[in-house]
């Protein structure tokens, strides 16, 4: 696959340009679906390990199985977040995401929560403090749930409940709160502390830790069977890949293209990171209980920078690569292909320093606090590069004549001195 | 989530073709005065005056919370007057975020506000707000005080907090005139559009960005103030959703909101975006546009209960039903027609998306 859309034969090249350049589109097309699908495998490699772990931690809580089990979960975010930027700009994958990544998350639907922390209601969530682990029954107004069995069927029906997106049951950021519990540290140092107790037969902590076992396992499961799904998507004949293909090279192309200026701009720059400065609140960083928030956004990052540059180094260090978006963008305008280039990569070293900072010992959380000015300083960074890049994306949107693409944006972006007064 | 549907009402949008009509630049101009002068700084005067007052009130707290009330409904009153104005001075130091966080989609505010009560620092001031959440410094974090803290009275430090919020909204009101009235003011920014040193390209520039700000307000107008209370259906109706349910609020901001919007749309009575659209044969959309937001005021002036009570009452939720439509009737006209017919583009849009 690698190339071949550059080693045509002369007698091709005699053809018109426009077919020339709707077989280079299409074969960037297919190294965008090959990326995903190898990503996505990726992650379903690394989610089955995470769900060996938690078995392992269920059949016998221990300091140990805990500890193993939070690096597997460390480890799956690895390649889940290069995937991202397949999100936007594929509907497939759009439609799929929440049941997998969903955030911010209502914490109390699931497990007991210290309210002087979280408090014990919401305006918005009437399932606020549902506290399903500790509930069989589930009472509102409108009637009553049954939770006395917990398995995949009950949290699916939990998920999004009431219509509220905050009522998040499955993925990865319920089972980070199973496993790490609430950080009750607030903008201070400190990840959460569940102790492996909360799972204990005997010994139990915080109560119900057959049922918070049982949740852990279902939802465990449920995230395995989910990639299993979007996997399949993306292998050959697969809905996505074949919505990606059957667009055309236009379309397609623009496809992966909004996919990239909307994880940069509205999600990433706006959602996740714009409205913690505003806030200055711990809740808002994505992995909020884990605090492995600064590797996420890096591997988002990276993950555009794979989908641009159409190379993806996968988790057994194996290269699935091939033309690129790139090449299209340099054939159209050598300059933008530049700017865009060097515009990601200033992300990322901008990103290497949010990740710096939390590894030096001050966490996302702590960086986004109110009057921490370096930690600000430092997330402001990315947030202005992450408009930067924006901008060469759509310079690049522009280059390839794909007409109006419109970004998801934010309603925290769009202040030019937005924190800094 | 829901960011598919938006996408594509933006891009039918900018689909328009804005370029084939538009005005003469001395149309844009005189525009752009007449919603300078006539609307926009003598709200902001008038908003800089009510904040200063609330601070005032403010300062007699501990005698009880009634008697800052009256003056909060006024302050409050004269944001919701001018808060459709989204570009300019607004925008500087997340000023409208830290005025009035709204809507609060994660409920971020009453949460911090909880914290912060347990936590009950030293000295509180408007300094120090400043520095912190948005959520904390505006009237969302003072309505709270008002109201659910109030219910076992005011303490030393409720009423310091409550203060030291009045003190920040009476600085932002005070830091807006001067932004806009005094020398190198946006005012005189506005009046040298297109000039080559000016900041703005030309008059139309500045006429798309307020143009922008009031499609932005009545989205929300439609979104969140109605369409989110409403729910799905009665049985899903929110009536926690409303804007400001526990002070009362909801129909009064939405009344006044939408009255700030009629007058700018008429130019503050001069020449506004009404008499651009009549002027270029576009009478009809201009009518429908003033009837419509009339209508949707008229409802909301006579809606006999309180918005979150309508909202769940099979007799009432017609009506509720009905001023959304309306609203949501405008918000189309405006993005889709209004902009076109005069030449200003949508661009961006800071709401589009999630």
């Amino acid at each position: 696959m690698r190339q071949t859309a550059w080693a045509v034969p002369a007698i091709m090249l005699a053809l018109p340009v426009t077919v020339a350049q709707a077989h280079d589109e299409t074969a960037v097309l297919t190294t965008y679906a090959d990326i995903a699908h190898a990503a996505y495998e990726d992650s379903l490699i690394t989610a089955r390990a995470l769900d060996a772990a938690i078995d392992a931690l269920i059949a016998d809580p221990s300091e140990a199985t805990l500890a193993a089990a939070r690096e597997a979960w460390i480890a799956a975010r690895v390649p889940y977040q290069q995937t991202e930027a397949f999100r936007f700009g594929n509907p497939a994958v759009d439609d799929w995401e929440g049941k997998v990544n969903a955030w911010p998350l209502d914490e109390g639907l699931i497990d007991y929560v210290d309210e002087a922390f979280y408090g014990s209601e919401s305006d918005i969530n009437r399932f606020y403090t549902a506290n399903v682990i500790s509930n069989p029954t589930l009472t509102l107004a409108g009637g009553e749930i049954d939770a006395s069995v917990i398995d995949a069927a009950l949290l699916q029906s939990l998920h999004e409940i009431d219509e509220v997106e905050a009522n998040v049951a499955t993925g990865y950021h319920a089972i980070e709160f199973l496993l790490w519990g609430q950080d009750l540290n607030g903008t201070g140092p400190g990840a959460g502390a569940r102790p492996y107790t909360d799972y204990a037969t005997d010994g139990c902590t915080n109560g119900n830790c057959d049922r918070r076992a049982a949740y852990l396992a279902a939802a465990s499961d449920l995230l395995v069977a989910d990639l299993e799904e979007m996997v399949a998507m993306w292998a050959p004949g697969g809905e996505a890949r074949q919505a990606v293909l059957d667009a055309g090279p236009k379309d397609g192309v623009a496809m992966m293209l909004t996919g990239l200026g909307s994880l940069s701009y509205g999600e990433l720059a706006g959602e996740r990171m714009q409205l913690g400065l505003m806030l200055h609140d711990p809740e808002e960083e994505h992995d909020c209980f884990s605090d492995n928030t600064h590797w996420s956004h890096y591997y988002d990052q990276v993950g555009m920078m794979n989908v641009y540059h159409g190379r993806y180094q996968r988790v057994d260090g194996s290269v699935v690569e091939g033309p690129s978006l790139s090449h299209l963008v340099a054939e159209a305008d050598p300059a933008v292909d530049a700017a865009v280039t060097a515009a990601m990569e200033e992300t990322l070293a901008r990103m290497q320093a949010i990740v710096d900072l939390a590894e030096s010992g001050k966490a996302y959380d702590q960086q986004i606090a109110a009057g921490d000015t370096e930690g600000n300083q430092v997330v402001q960074a990315v947030i202005d590069a992450l408009k930067a890049q924006t901008e060469t994306i759509e310079a690049a949107v522009a280059a390839l004549e794909l007409g109006d693409i419109a970004f998801e944006g934010s309603d925290s972006l769009d202040n030019p001195e937005a924190v800094f007064q | 989530m829901h960011v598919r549907a938006c996408l594509a009402a933006v891009a039918t949008l900018i689909a328009l073709p804005v370029a084939a009509a538009g005005l003469e630049d001395a149309q844009y101009r005189r525009m752009n005065q007449d919603m300078v002068e006539r609307h926009i700084v003598p709200r902001y005067q008038a908003f800089a005056a009510a904040a200063a007052d609330l601070a005032a009130a403010a300062d007699a707290c501990a005698a009880g919370p009634d008697g800052l009330r009256p003056a909060f409904d006024d302050a409050l009153d004269a944001w919701m007057a001018v808060q459709h104005i989204r570009s300019g001075p607004v925008g500087f130091g997340m000023r409208g975020e830290r005025i009035h966080y709204w809507p609060d989609r994660r409920g971020t505010g009453g949460r911090q506000l909880d914290q912060m009560l347990a936590l009950r620092p030293e000295n509180i001031t408007a300094e120090s707000l400043a520095g912190g959440s948005v959520a904390l410094q505006g009237f969302p974090a003072l309505e709270r005080l008002l109201t659910t803290e109030a219910e076992d009275g005011l303490d030393t430090f409720e009423c310091g907090f409550a203060a030291a919020i009045a003190d920040n909204l009476a600085v932002l009101g005070a830091e807006l005139v001067a932004d806009w009235t005094g020398p190198d003011g946006e005012a005189g920014i506005i009046a040298t559009a297109g000039d080559p040193e000016s900041f703005y390209p030309s008059a139309r520039d500045v006429s798309a960005d307020i143009y922008r700000g009031l499609y932005e307000a009545l989205q929300i107008t439609s979104q969140d103030r109605l369409a989110a209370p409403l729910g799905s259906s009665i049985d899903n109706a929110r009536p926690r959703l409303a804007e400001l349910w526990r002070s009362g609020r909801s129909v009064r901001n939405l009344t006044v909101s939408l009255q700030g919007m009629v007058d700018l749309f008429a130019g503050g009575d001069g020449y506004g975006f009404e008499d651009a659209l009549v002027e270029t044969g576009n009478g009809t959309l201009a009518e429908a546009i003033r009837t419509k937001l009339e209508a949707a005021i008229g409802i909301a002036e006579a809606l006999p209960l309180p918005l979150p009570d309508a909202v769940a009452d099979p007799e009432m939720r017609p009506q509720v039903e009905r001023l959304h439509a309306l609203v949501d009737g405008v918000r189309e006209h405006v993005g889709a027609e209004l902009g076109g017919a005069l030449g200003l583009p949508m661009g961006f849009n800071s709401l589009d998306g999630d």
